[in-house]
This record gives C-alpha cells, structure tokens and sequence, in this order.
C-alpha cells in the first residue's frame, strides 16, 4: 500500500505538531507527557544511528573492501582490512570486564593518533594564525594600514588591546606581601581590571546569541504550529 | 648507643635473677603472713624459690660431676680461660647475645653427665681409659678463627646477676603474687628513676590552631544548619512572574506569527562578512563548479540554520549552478541534507543525485576523520546516497566517478553550515592547508557566531552568515523570490524587543527596590 504525499505530509505534521505540544509541556514542569516525549525521540534517534554506522561506515568501510580484497585477491588489502577487523574486534573486548585490557593498544594508537591530529590542526589552525592576525593588524606593509583607513586602525587597536588585557585577567602570579596577604602587581591588576570589561561584553555577545537562537528556533516551532492547524482545517472548509 | 649499653648489661642480671635467687630472708616469711589462707592451703610447702634455688645450687653439683669426668674432658676445661673474668665479647662488639638460658644449658650439656655415661665411666677399667690430651695438644685458644669466636656462648655478667640478684628483695605487694618477692624482679636499668610523666587528655594547640578549628567548626556548622527560605511572598510573586513573562512573549510572537504582519523593516546594511559571503557564492565560484557543503548541525537548529542558509543557497544555485557535495560528521547530517535539498526553496531547481548533488553521508572518525578526507576525499568517503524519499532507503552508490573532483583543493569553494563553533573550529583546523586559497564561507547559528567571528578577522574563513538577521539580508537581496525570513523577521524583532524591555526593567526594578530599602534602613537608623 503506497501513501500519497499529502497524506504523510499530513501524518508527519501530525506527529510534529503533537511531539511540539508535548515538549512544550514541559512549561508546566517536569510531567509524563514531555519524559515520553524525550524517550521516542530518544530511542528513534538511537535507533537511526545504529542504522547510519551499520549502513553507512560498517557496509561502505569495512565490508565492500573486504569482499572487493576477496574477489581481486589483493592480499595488500585484505592484510590492511584484516589488520582492521582485528583491532575492532579487540576493542569489542571491551564490552567485558575481565577482557577490557586486550582493547587497549588499540584505544592507545587511537588516543594518539587523534592527540596528534588534534594538537597540531590546534597549532597551525587557530593559534599560530590568531597570534600573528593580531601582530599583522599593525603591519605598515599591510594593505589595509597603507590606506591609513581609521576604522580599521580603531579596530586593529581594539582587537590586541583585548587580547592583551584579556589575558593578564588570567594571569594569577602574585607576591607576598610583609603582612602576608598575596597581591598581583599593580600594572597587572589594572590590565586585569579592564580585561574584565572586554571578558564581560564577550559573555553579553555569547548571550545574545544564545538567545536569538533559541528565539529562532522558538519561532519555527510556532510558525509550524500554526501552519498545521491552518492547513488541516483548510481541508475541511 | 648508651641506652644500647644500658640495656645489654641490664639483659643478663635479668635473666640469671630468673633463675637464682637468693634465699627468703626474714621479710619473705612476715609476707607470707599475708597469704590468704586458700592460697597458702593451696601452695605446697616449697615454694618455686625454693625449686630456684635449687637450680642455684646446680652448678656446685655440675662441678663435682665434672671432677668426675675423664681427664680429656677435663683437660679440655683446663686450657679454657676464666670467661666470667675476661669475656670474649665485650658490652658494646656484638648486636645480638644468644640466650642466657640457653648457653647455661649448653654448658650443663657437657658438665652434667648423665647416670649411665658417669656410671659406665666409674666401671671402666683405668686403662682403658685414653690417653689425656695434654694441654700441648690441644688446639690453643688463641688460634681459634674469629668465626669460631664469635659463636661461642657469651656468658659475661654472670658474676653481676649473682650479685644483683642476692639484692633483689623487691616484695610483690599487690594482686596474686601479693606477699612475694623476687618474682618479677626489677633489674638494673629497668627501675624507674623519676616519677613518670603525667599526660594531659586537653588538647595542647596554640591559639592561633584554636581560632582556626573555631572557625572550621562554624563552617561546618554553616553548612548543615537548615536555611530558612525567604518568605512564600516572594516566591510566588516570582513564579508569577516568571509566567507572566512567558506568556507575554509567547501571546506577541502568536498574535505576529497569525496575523502574519510585516511591521518591522527588514535589515539592509550587510556586515563585511555576510557582504564577503554574498560576493563568494554570487560572484566567485565559477559556473557549474563543484562547491561542498558540510551540514553539521543539529536537528533542533534546523529552523534557524535553514533560514540563514536556504536563501544564500537558492542565490548560489540560481546563479552558479554549482555540483553539490555533501557530508557531515552529524549522524543526521546525510538526512538534514537530504531534506535541505529537497525543500519547498530549493525543490524548484530540481537538483537531482548523482548528476547535480552527491550526498556522500556520514564521515566518521572526527578530527582525523576531517582530516583524512581532506587528504584524501574519494578514498575517505567513496559512497554517496541515492535520491529517495524514502528516509530509511540506505542505499549506495559510487560517488567520485561522476564527479568533477578528485582532490580537496578542486572544490571551488567550501560552505559549513554549523551551529556549533567546536565543530566550526575543527572543520577550520584541519582543512586549512588542503583548500588551497578556494573560499570557505560559514553559516552559522548565532549562538555560534561570536566565536567564528576571530576566524573571519583573521581571514581563514572568508565569508560568514550567522542566525536570522543575515538570512533576512540574503532574502532581500535575492531577487524577490519568496522565503520564510520576512514571515519570522516581526516575531523575532519582538522578541528581541521584549527581551530588551525585560532585562532593562528588571534592572531598573532592582535599581529602585535597592534604592526603597536603602531609604527604609536610613529612616529605621
């Protein structure tokens, strides 16, 4: 039996429309509504994932390169495929308590490889280009500065001046003093008092966000709402 | 090393005064006096001193036995030095001093024969007796090896224990041995010479440690007494206004969403960087060239990402006609892909999988995954997912022989749609060096934006379009086709509104409660 479109439209901005009211629920707090809600959308969610790994990384990754290997008898892939197999089945051992330890080279190579990857994008991607957009930002040779644009310099300006004080906020080195209470050096404890001014107006940039968002994502939700219930009694009348 | 001394010359007087003792003088029979009478019922008419001081009279008898040992025996004895004169160790050589009792009976050993050796000895004819060693046959003492020396029996200070213990008088006064004497005798050394230290129970702490456990005590007590809550008053007026709140936000975005209202303007002046992304997709990527779109987003975003998304993508596709690839390292990227392309904006161009799109799915393996299909995109992610409405339909098909690329760098552009500024970073970190100069533009969720931002201004994205503000710049200037932008634009700048309204209220309430309270306590004063 095939279902027209318009009817699973119909199904689908049912269930949407009934899934929404149950989440809303939750303005009444905590209720049973909005857990069963929270538990289909669980165990669907779970459910499809399992689906993607098996259809989509297990069958494309592992076992159509192993048929492939098996066919063409290309012994360099089916050690390299073997070599897989081995080391997903030691870390299945995991699943064990008393067999948790043969996984272990596996999960070592792994952490590894993903530390590495992970530091190295860190340093070539994100601090090595910040540091030197900041530095670069009062560059004589660059383009923008040879225009003598105020703008740009203001924003240049603006820019290292939050990063510097920004960082001497989360600098906590400091002396004793003769009564033995411990203090920053004073250039310091200025530079982190006005540090705070630029941490603060970033958390407000990260709030306003955060809230746009969700009163976006708020707004959709009413929207569907009401386009459900309009185009479900436009069928009747 | 003096306390070492003390006590190696206290040990044998101890030892031997266990042994010997001296007979009871006169205060011994006064305390047995003092006997109860089932006690001395009881004990038998020879006291364990008497028994002891039999054992003190055993060396005389050992020694008229040993008068009747032959003579190689005695000529053995003979040649052997006065231990108890010159001891072979002296008090402080040794560590360890075997025991006193046992050395006693080694020596009985060879000084108390017993009866049928003295008897068979007395009966043997004298001649069949052996010659004696004479002393210049036996083996020197001075020629002994020192290992031999060291494990000779040491019985020095037996001449002190004699004395010590003809001493010893100590009287029991208390408890069973009550009225006996010499029992558990107090040897040399071990006798208390002061009067023992009393130990105080009170804590010896210094003020300082005192004011410190004081203030310890009052913290705890601080965490585990009961705090009192602030009247029901406030609390309902709260929850009250947490309602009201909520239902005046939530009345105004209806009543908009219903009447459908365009009241507010929608934005004009672009930012630099939506201009810069606007300028990519329009202007930039080529005619038909490949483009590849990550999706790497939640579903719960879809709303807000796909408004800032669909019209810059109905730009781009109305104007470029690029080759679509997509991917996600999202487990629901392939289907919120699947589900971008198909919907109402972009159906109109009839995109169709395998010809003008590939979905090549779910990339996993984070970082590395990313990494690995920059290096390698064909050999990372070979597959694609065919075209069907069917949301559970998982088939594959060969996604790179179709397509125009083969490398990473050959895509014209990249475009990330995020609503997660980690996942942004990654995407940013680890395809840095493969995309050659192509552009990256990031669209991104606002809640995202903030931190995508430092990205832009350090020109390692290129162009940047965040949340429903610039997804309404991109409606407006995409050539009058329709969008949901303009529908949300009232609700959400009355949102914004009365997010405004009520955080400026809020304070200003605050600022005059504070300023009430602070009048009452001046006139209280």
């Amino acid at each position: 039996m095939m279902l027209s479109p318009e009817l699973i439209n119909l199904i689908t901005g049912g269930l949407g429309f009934l899934f929404t009211l149950l989440i809303f629920s939750y303005m009444l707090g905590d209720n049973p509504l909005f857990r069963i809600a929270v538990y289909i959308f669980i165990g669907v969610s779970s459910g499809y994932i399992a689906a993607i790994a098996w259809w989509q990384v297990i069958m494309p990754r592992l076992v159509y390169p192993l048929i492939s290997a098996i066919t063409s008898a290309s012994m360099l892939n089916l050690g390299v495929l073997s070599s897989i197999i081995i080391a997903a089945l030691l870390i299945l051992m995991k699943a064990s308590p008393h067999l948790t330890g043969v996984g272990r080279i596996v999960m070592a190579f792994l952490v590894g490889v993903g530390s590495a990857v992970a530091l190295a994008g860190a340093l070539i991607g994100t601090l090595i280009p910040q540091i030197l957009a900041t530095i670069n930002a009062f560059d004589t040779n660059a383009s923008s500065l040879n225009n003598l644009d105020p703008e740009m310099l203001i924003n240049a300006a603006f820019v290292l001046a939050g990063t510097a004080l920004t960082l001497a906020y989360f600098h906590f080195g400091a002396r004793p003093k003769a009564d033995g209470s411990l203090h920053r050096l004073a250039l310091i404890e200025i530079m982190a008092w006005s540090g705070r001014i630029f941490i603060g107006v970033a958390l407000g940039a990260v709030f306003a966000g955060v809230y746009a968002a969700a009163l976006t994502a708020f707004i959709e939700r009413i929207s569907s709402l009401i386009n459900f219930i309009t185009g479900f009694l436009g069928n009747f009348l | 090393m003096k306390a070492f001394q003390s006590t190696e010359s206290a040990e044998p007087s101890q030892v031997s005064s266990s042994l010997s003792v001296a007979p009871p003088p006169k205060e011994e029979e006064d305390a047995d006096l003092d006997l109860p009478s089932w006690l001395k019922a009881a004990a038998p008419q020879s006291s364990i001193f008497d028994d002891s001081a039999g054992t003190q009279e055993a060396p005389p008898a050992a020694q008229s036995n040993s008068s009747d040992s032959p003579d190689w025996l005695t000529a053995f004895k003979s040649d052997e030095p006065e231990s108890q004169a010159s001891p072979v160790f002296s008090a402080d050589a040794p560590a360890f001093v075997e025991d006193e009792t046992a050395s006693i009976k080694e020596d009985a050993l060879f000084t108390e024969l017993p009866d049928w050796l003295s008897v068979g000895d007395n009966d043997q004819p004298k001649e069949s007796i052996p010659a004696a060693i004479t002393n210049t046959d036996a083996i020197a003492p001075g020629d002994l090896p020192s290992w031999v020396q060291a494990m000779r029996p040491v019985d020095a200070g037996t001449p002190q224990s004699a004395s010590s213990l003809s001493s010893d008088t100590t009287l029991e006064e208390r408890g069973a041995l009550a009225g006996l004497q010499g029992v558990l005798p107090a040897a040399k050394g071990f006798a208390p010479t002061s009067k023992p230290k009393s130990y105080f129970i009170k804590l010896q702490a210094s003020e300082e440690q005192q004011a410190h456990a004081a203030l310890l005590e009052k913290i705890l007590e601080a965490e585990t007494a009961p705090i009192p809550l602030d009247s029901s008053f406030v609390i309902g007026s709260s929850r009250i206004l947490r309602w009201l709140l909520a239902l005046v936000l939530f009345a105004s975005l209806l009543t908009v969403l219903i009447m459908r209202t365009q009241i507010f303007l929608a934005p004009e002046r672009f930012s630099s960087e939506a201009q810069a992304a606007l300028t990519i997709v329009r202007d930039t990527i080529p005619e038909g060239a490949p483009v590849l779109a990550i999706f790497d987003y939640d579903p719960s975003r879809v709303g807000e990402i796909e408004s800032a998304a669909l019209p810059l993508f109905d730009l781009m596709i109305l104007m470029r006609h690029p080759h679509l690839t997509f991917i996600s390292t999202h487990p629901m990227g392939a289907l919120l892909a699947e589900r971008f392309i198909t919907s109402p904006t972009l159906a109109g161009h009839n995109y169709q999988s395998g010809t003008q799109y590939w979905n090549l799915g779910y990339l996993p393996g984070g970082q590395a995954g990313i990494r690995a299909f920059a290096q390698n995109p064909s050999q990372t992610a070979p597959y694609a997912l065919a075209q069907n409405p069917n949301l559970l339909n998982f088939a594959l098909t060969p996604a790179w022989a179709a397509q125009p690329v083969q490398e990473f760098s050959q895509f014209a552009a990249v475009i990330l749609i995020t609503d997660d500024a980690d996942s942004a970073r990654v995407w940013i970190e680890q395809i840095a060096t493969m995309r050659a100069v192509n552009p990256l533009v990031v669209i991104s969720s606002a809640q995202a934006a903030p931190m995508i931002q430092p990205y832009y201004a350090s020109q390692q994205v290129n162009g940047m379009v965040s949340g429903l503000y610039d997804g309404a710049l991109f409606e407006q200037n995409n050539a009058g086709r329709p969008g949901n932008v303009r529908v949300y634009w009232d609700a959400y700048s009355i949102g914004m509104l009365l997010a405004i309204i009520f955080i400026l209220g809020g304070g200003l309430l605050n600022f005059a409660l504070g300023l009430r309270d602070r009048t009452l306590a001046r006139e209280i004063k």
